[in-house]
């Protein structure tokens, strides 16, 4: 009988806790009133090398961001956090600049100026918010400027345009220096004002010349993306990770230019090597690779699946088993009678080969790369970058998705690039921290730690191409990737992981939207990768994160880290205060369970082991 | 009292501890472990626990019931008993094995591991949820598994 009494009671406390916790779970949290976080570019769209640059970096670096179009876009309350400004776009702020400049200032937004054309806007203006007094503006030439300085290092000046500013009340962040290192006026400055927005001044156009300073190759992308962060500092904000799981850089190393004819006992002991220290470091390798050698001088022609290169298909087959992959590189880099690897493919003598040639030369060699190693082949790289549109247009049709390319920018790159498209369908990956050439001294070493750190700053990819000319190259090469795995935090993919990755964060950057208020409500494309990382910047520490109405728990202090995304418009709700988990039940579930099972069991046991009352 | 159902107890606790231990150290991807991210299988398991790991702990689990059958050597009443022991072992190993990767977690966490140092979060929960029992939150199969492991083998000693 009191068993009977206690197992009922048990059953009621089952039953009314369940009841509890549907009513509990039917009750979401409070629909709040949300304001958004954007950055806006004002500026001309017509295509040029900053804008593209900048663009890139905002898409790259996961900032939503849109082109201003018309004035009452920018005076819209609190709709832009952070405003790009460029000369050329001016225009788009009406009549008087200088006072939608002062109104924006007002309502919080940040600013951020870029290059020439501040002497537009009036004294007024200026000092109040940029705390600047404009003097004049010029070639650099005319200044004698050579460099820019900032606390990390110096950027070169070319022939460009540069202001010359006084400081009224901004602080210098960096100072133009003439060739003889001495310091002349403000290169970049910055200027706090009201309820903690910034006012940044660049003095020249760092959006442009990227990669071209060759001491110094990736400072201006470092110092612009390090600007923008600044600027956004006191702002809630919340921007898609470039690279998967919160990893804050990418490192690949491309072995270049492997064509049948390596089979060098030397090069395969050396290629060999190279391949067992980085796959012990859990680092592929991908191999751009030349199907077919060819000397019209001695009349030669070797096929990847010719008997011959067997020990370079051997060598191959290991670099795929080490998680590596391979990378059409053209059908036979050359033209004409140079034999293979000395000169273009696509381009002879300023004259482009026609779609049909090009098409039929990729698909050959694609044949034979895929026949001799059976792998497929989804990367390709035109032989010394030279491609055009009917390059593009063939690889697409032959199924490639990622193309190795040299566009002057260490960020991502789509093709097509309009935004009208409906998604891009090639990724395009830059080579960031060029080669390794014969005979290269162990200082090389130093310059390319260099180009790591600078590319780490604006987490841009740190891509090292090798031809494994000689044994420096390979211990340039090791030391460089041992460098750039010290730094943390570094995604190693292949060229394909790497490409997948790009093409479906890019999917769902498109839709990419970020609302606060007392949570951050974020909008977010499809995406079948997993590892989407959400970084926020708040004064607050994520307490609860829920993907599409469902608890998700992968999220610490600042960042979360996303599960794959299978809506076409998704949505991830960020909250920093404690709240009572809607999937969580409450004690006395857990109590009356607790109490059923035990009576249960205990009742079921005794019976089988024959435990007498 | 047939010392083997205590010794396969212990022994499959060995295996559960060691098993929690592999996965949570070295089934990791980029540092991060897997359990983490892919948790959206069957009933949010992965898929390397539904198979091979889940099933090694059975066999170790199911040792005793296998031997006598194999021996032939006990009637049908015994067997049951030793069918409903190995039953019991296995619940338990399954979830000690689950709660030594959050305690493993919580407190030896991987340097690269977003929820290192954290106890079990409300949304990795099994389907059927969590409790939140004193500030703690426990998965709701845990107040299922323990009792009747417990009031198993505390009949089995009265016995």
């Amino acid at each position: 009988m009191r068993h009977r009494a206690l197992f009922c009671l048990a059953c009621a406390l089952f039953l009314s806790t369940l009841v509890s916790t549907m009513t509990l779970r039917a009750f979401g949290p409070e629909e709040t009133k949300m304001s958004s976080f954007r950055i806006g570019v004002v500026a001309d769209e017509e295509p040029r090398e900053g804008l593209t640059h900048l663009s890139d970096m905002l898409a790259h670096l996961g900032y939503p961001y849109d082109f201003i179009q018309e004035e009452s876009q920018v005076l819209e309350p609190r709709r832009y956090s952070l405003l790009v400004i460029f000369e050329s776009g001016l225009r788009k702020l009406g009549d008087d600049p200088s006072s939608t400049i002062s109104t924006c200032a007002r309502e919080g937004t940040s600013l951020l100026w870029i290059g020439p054309g501040f002497g537009q806007d009036d004294q007024e203006t200026l000092a109040g918010v940029f705390g600047l007094r404009f003097i004049s503006q010029a070639q650099a030439e005319s200044y004698r400027v050579g460099y820019a300085s900032f606390r990390s290092g110096n950027t070169k000046i070319f022939r460009e345009m540069i202001t010359n500013v006084e400081l009224a009340g901004a602080k210098a962040e960096g100072f133009f220096l003439d060739l003889a290192f001495k310091r002349l006026s403000p290169s970049e400055t910055y200027f706090q004002f009201g309820a903690g927005s910034i006012a940044y001044f660049f003095a020249y156009d760092v959006s442009s010349w990227w990669n071209v300073d060759l001491e110094s190759p990736w400072s201006r992308p470092a110092r612009l993306a390090s600007a923008i962060q600044f600027a956004l500092s006191n702002i809630p904000t919340v921007i898609l990770r470039p690279y998967p799981r919160n990893l804050a850089s990418a490192f690949i190393c491309r072995m270049e230019d492997v064509d049948p004819l390596h089979t060098s006992e030397e090069w395969l002991s050396r290629a060999h090597r190279y391949l067992q220290e980085h796959v012990a470091r859990n680092v592929p390798l991908s191999v751009a690779l030349i199907p077919v050698y060819v000397d019209p001088g001695s009349r030669s022609e070797i096929r990847l699946g010719t008997d011959s290169a067997e020990p370079v298909r051997e060598w191959l087959r290991t670099v795929i088993r080490g998680r590596g992959s391979i990378i059409q590189h053209g059908y036979t880099h050359q033209h004409g009678t140079q034999r293979t690897g000395v000169g273009t493919e696509f381009l002879v003598n300023g004259t482009w080969m026609s779609f049909e040639d090009q098409m039929r030369r990729i698909s050959v060699g694609k044949d034979e790369i895929e026949r001799a190693l059976n792998t497929r082949v989804l990367a390709f790289e035109a032989a010394h970058y030279k491609l055009n549109e009917n390059t593009l247009r063939a690889m697409e049709r032959l199924g490639f998705k990622y193309l190795l390319d040299d566009h002057d920018s260490p960020f991502y790159g789509f093709w097509p690039q309009n935004a009208d498209a409906t998604e891009p369908s090639i990724f395009a990956i830059p080579e960031t921290l060029s080669y390794i050439p014969l005979g290269s001294p162990v200082s090389m070493e130093i310059e390319l730690r260099e180009a790591i750190d600078q590319l780490f700053k604006s987490q841009g990819i740190l891509l090292l191409y090798n031809h494994l000319y000689d044994d420096a190259a390979l211990t340039i090469g090791l030391r460089a990737m041992e460098y750039a795995l010290r730094k943390g935090h570094v995604w190693t993919p292949n060229i394909d992981e790497m490409g997948r990755f790009a093409l479906e964060r890019a999917k769902a950057y498109k839709r990419f939207a970020v609302a606060y208020e007392s949570e951050v409500t974020v909008t977010l494309g499809k995406c079948s990768e997993r590892g989407l990382t959400l970084l926020v910047n708040g004064q607050k520490e994520i307490s609860w994160v829920q993907v599409n109405g469902k608890e998700w728990p992968v999220f610490n202090a600042n960042f979360t880290i996303l599960p794959e995304l299978p809506e076409a418009s998704n949505t991830v709700l960020i909250g920093f205060k404690e709240q009572p988990s809607r999937q969580s039940l409450s004690p006395l579930w857990g109590v009356s369970l607790l109490g059923v099972t035990t009576c249960m069991a205990f009742r079921f046991a005794k019976r089988t082991f024959g435990v007498n009352r | 009292m047939r010392k083997e159902f205590p010794r396969s107890l212990m022994l499959c606790s060995a295996l559960a501890f060691f098993l929690s231990y592999f996965e949570y150290y070295y089934v990791a991807l980029d540092g991060i472990p897997y359990r983490e991210m892919y948790h959206v299988g069957f009933l949010k398991i992965p898929p390397y626990v539904l198979f091979p790991l889940v099933p090694a702990l059975a066999i170790v689990a199911f040792f005793p019931l296998l031997d006598d059958l194999l021996l032939h050597r006990s009637d049908w009443s015994e067997r049951n008993r030793t069918l409903v022991l190995a039953c019991v072992n296995f619940l338990w190993s399954l979830t000690l094995y689950d709660g030594f990767y959050y305690a493993l977690r919580s407190m030896f966490p991987l340097p690269t591991d977003p929820l290192g140092g954290l106890w079990i979060r409300a949304g990795e929960a099994s389907i059927i949820g969590s409790v939140n029992l004193l500030g703690v939150l426990l998965p709701t199969w845990y107040f299922a598994t323990i009792p009747i492991v417990v009031s198993v083998y505390l009949a089995y000693y009265i016995s």
